[in-house]
């Protein structure tokens, strides 16, 4: 059983990291190397430590360390449940290792194994550094750092039982989500509302106008209160901390001991049995619904594919989400930033620098947000080549395309604007909506040029043999150009606002109109030409 | 490049522009505000002779409550203050709450018990006021033993 679990173990971990040692020197010089990362890592946590404790007056204490490892460790417990989710029960690799001569359970221990490993090296390069950081700079004994050699052990194996319990609940409800949509966008719409009336709680804590110094102490002395308390609730992290500063180590050890084993019986009775269940029935075999198939003639051959576009949208409303996740994000940040930039007491020059940054991050943030656009036709995949044999223009596809993502977008974007005005009253309105009408065309602009990245360096085949968009190129040069977009259009309004106010707006929307013309008049161009030339 | 780059990116911006408009784009404070004329811990049990002010905290600070808070006034409310706080013994740390006026001392778990002066003054007119927090009931107190502060 142990060389069964040994080789399942192996066999995992050998497509995640190199496992073979075809050189010895360089496997020596490899280990060398990677030991003074460790020894460079250790003293620059001494420094940053230093800098907490002696510049920022931040305690560097029990309280400290016990919150360190409580984030940390709430880090890990998150990646783990998240990553166990995809390893345990939707890997591709089931398959293969479910029809080996191994037992289920055995397949299950090996998958917990790797991540015990991956965890056990992720603690090694950086929160064992950091405790022999906080041992050093608080001239801690020796038995504090014997019991770090314990810990080195310890503290990977937490996560992962806790993951392994959690993740089967939190895939339920995933499951459950991926087939009722309309209920994830009611519960994101809710959670929303929460986070909003919580920021505006928090915000307005803060007397106005704002005087960032003071601001900036009373941050300071927040997050060390916040940091300080919190090891009241870090519970099992709290009683670690104890331990390796000393305080009741037997009684504490055997807290830890207890807790390890409760856990490791409930993956046993819970996780285990499930494991195979969960495993085998994946989500395409959960499909339920029964559709009536109708054949209905289309008038319109681009109202067809934009209804296409529309019913995949409505269908993967999950996929939409991760598409403009940043455009969730922008009305959060812009009320927070803009209610503080209200608050300080600004001169004319000043109004002016924060319609520039406004425009700035408000591009940052939506021209980030389409990738679909930059891999519109790459998701086509393997069915592109169906597609380009109908008897007819084909071209209008990508104008569908382009036309649902300029509409969704603008959409969400006009939303959030009105919600701008609605929750800053004392922003000039005029301000707002001419901001709105330049974000507006560049955002178009950068939708037409994302299109045509994707346009003439098409990922078909990469898409269709791993149906996976990470990594993907178009996307990182549809990002990097947006933010060169922003920096570009931000500085300009900055420049042109302080020369002239209202010529200023003239001329950067003017800018913005002259940027969108001339990527459509590109992108139509482009199409003709090389639409035809994509292949698979 | 991919989306987490560009959220930090625009945190990182955010801090920037909050930190250029308030040092470009602000209007310079008034310079009318008085001085701060006193400064006043309300907050004792006792007060010895000298004036020394004693607070004890046995039963408020333990090691599931080891932040202990100890609200001040500053007058007048208005006054250009620059108010500080320090400790007499290592281990147990303090912070200021100017906004708030209130002072929190951070006991370290082996400081538990500690006797410890907390002074809070005015870094431009160099006011002060002191209290020293024990860990004994008041009525064991000996207010006027030196060896106490």
């Amino acid at each position: 059983m142990l060389r069964r679990l040994f080789i399942l173990t192996m066999i995992q971990l050998s497509s995640k990291m190199k496992l073979k040692i075809t050189n010895k020197k360089r496997f020596i010089a490899n280990l060398a190397l990677r030991f003074l990362g460790l020894v460079i890592i250790s003293v620059v946590m001494v420094l940053m430590l230093y800098f907490l404790n002696d510049v920022l007056y931040v305690p560097v204490n029990v309280y400290f360390v016990i919150f360190v490892l409580f984030i940390t460790q709430l880090a890990s417990i998150i990646s783990c449940t998240t990553g166990l989710m995809v390893d345990l029960y939707e890997s591709k690799d089931n398959s293969i290792l479910l029809s080996f001569p191994a037992k289920h359970d055995e397949v299950f221990t090996s998958k917990l194994a790797v991540f015990y490993i991956n965890e056990f090296l992720k603690n090694l390069s950086f929160l064992i550094p950091l405790l022999i950081a906080f041992g050093s700079i608080s001239n801690l004994p020796f038995t504090y750092y014997l019991n770090i050699i314990s810990m080195v052990f310890i503290l990977p194996l937490l996560p992962v039982l806790l993951a392994a319990i959690i993740s089967i609940p939190i895939m339920y409800i995933r499951q459950f989500l991926r087939v009722h949509n309309t209920l994830t966008m009611i519960l994101l719409i809710i959670a929303g509302v929460f986070v909003f009336l919580g920021l505006s709680g928090l915000l307005d804590e803060i007397p106005t106008p704002i005087r960032i110094v003071a601001l900036y102490n009373k941050f300071i002395t927040s997050v060390t209160l916040f940091m300080q308390s919190s090891s009241k609730y870090a519970s099992i992290y709290g009683v670690i901390g104890r331990l390796l500063y000393g305080i009741n180590v037997l009684s504490n050890y055997g807290i830890v001991m207890g807790v390890i084993i409760v856990l490791l019986g409930l993956v046993v009775l819970i996780s285990r049995p499930l494991f195979f269940r969960l495993a085998s029935h994946t989500q395409e075999y959960a499909v339920t619904k029964k559709h009536c198939g109708r054949n209905k003639m289309s008038k319109s051959l681009f109202w067809t594919f934009f209804k296409k576009e529309l019913t995949i949208s409505m269908r993967s409303s999950n996929e939409m989400i991760s598409n403009y996740v940043l455009l969730i994000l922008f009305p959060f940040i812009v009320y927070v930033l803009n209610y503080i930039y209200i608050g300080i007491d600004r001169s004319t020059f000043g109004t002016k620098l924060v319609i520039a940054f406004d425009i700035m991050i408000s591009l940052l943030l939506v021209t980030a947000s389409n990738t679909a656009s930059a891999t519109a036709i790459s998701v086509e995949g393997s069915e592109f080549v169906l597609l380009k044999t109908a008897p007819s223009d084909t071209k209008k596809m990508a104008w569908a395309k382009v036309a649902f993502n300029m509409i969704a977008s603008t959409l969400i974007i006009l939303l959030i604007f009105i919600l701008f005005q609605l929750s800053l009253p004392q922003f000039s309105a005029t301000d707002i909506w001419l901001m709105f009408v330049v974000v507006i065309f560049v955002n178009s602009g950068h939708i037409l040029w994302s299109f045509q990245i994707d346009l003439l360096n098409p990922k078909l085949s990469d898409y269709a043999a791993t149906a996976s968009l990470s990594n993907n190129e178009n996307v990182s040069k549809s990002i990097i150009i947006g933010l060169a977009l922003s920096i570009i259009f931000g500085g300009a309004t900055a420049f042109l606002l302080i020369e002239n106010y209202v010529t200023g707006w003239i001329r950067i929307i003017a800018l913005a109109v002259i940027f969108f013309v001339a990527r459509f008049y590109l992108f139509t161009n482009f199409l003709k030409v090389y639409f035809r030339e994509i292949e698979f | 490049m991919n989306k987490k780059i560009i959220v930090l990116l625009v945190l990182i911006l955010s801090a920037l522009s909050i930190m250029a408009i308030s040092v470009w784009g602000s209007l310079p404070e008034s310079n009318n505000l008085p001085s701060v004329v006193s400064i006043k811990i309300t907050d004792f049990d006792l007060q010895n002779a000298d004036g020394d002010k004693i607070k004890s905290i046995k039963d408020q600070v333990s090691e599931e409550d080891y932040i202990y808070k100890i609200p001040f006034t500053v007058t007048p409310i208005n006054a250009d203050s620059k108010i500080k706080v320090s400790t007499n013994q290592p281990g147990i740390t303090a912070r200021v709450d100017e906004m708030e006026s209130i002072v929190y001392v951070i006991f370290d778990l082996t400081k538990i018990g500690t006797t410890v002066t907390v002074t809070i003054w005015d870094k431009n007119t160099q006011i002060k006021d002191e209290v020293t927090l024990m860990f004994l009931p008041p009525d064991q107190i000996i207010i006027d033993d030196p060896n106490i502060f």
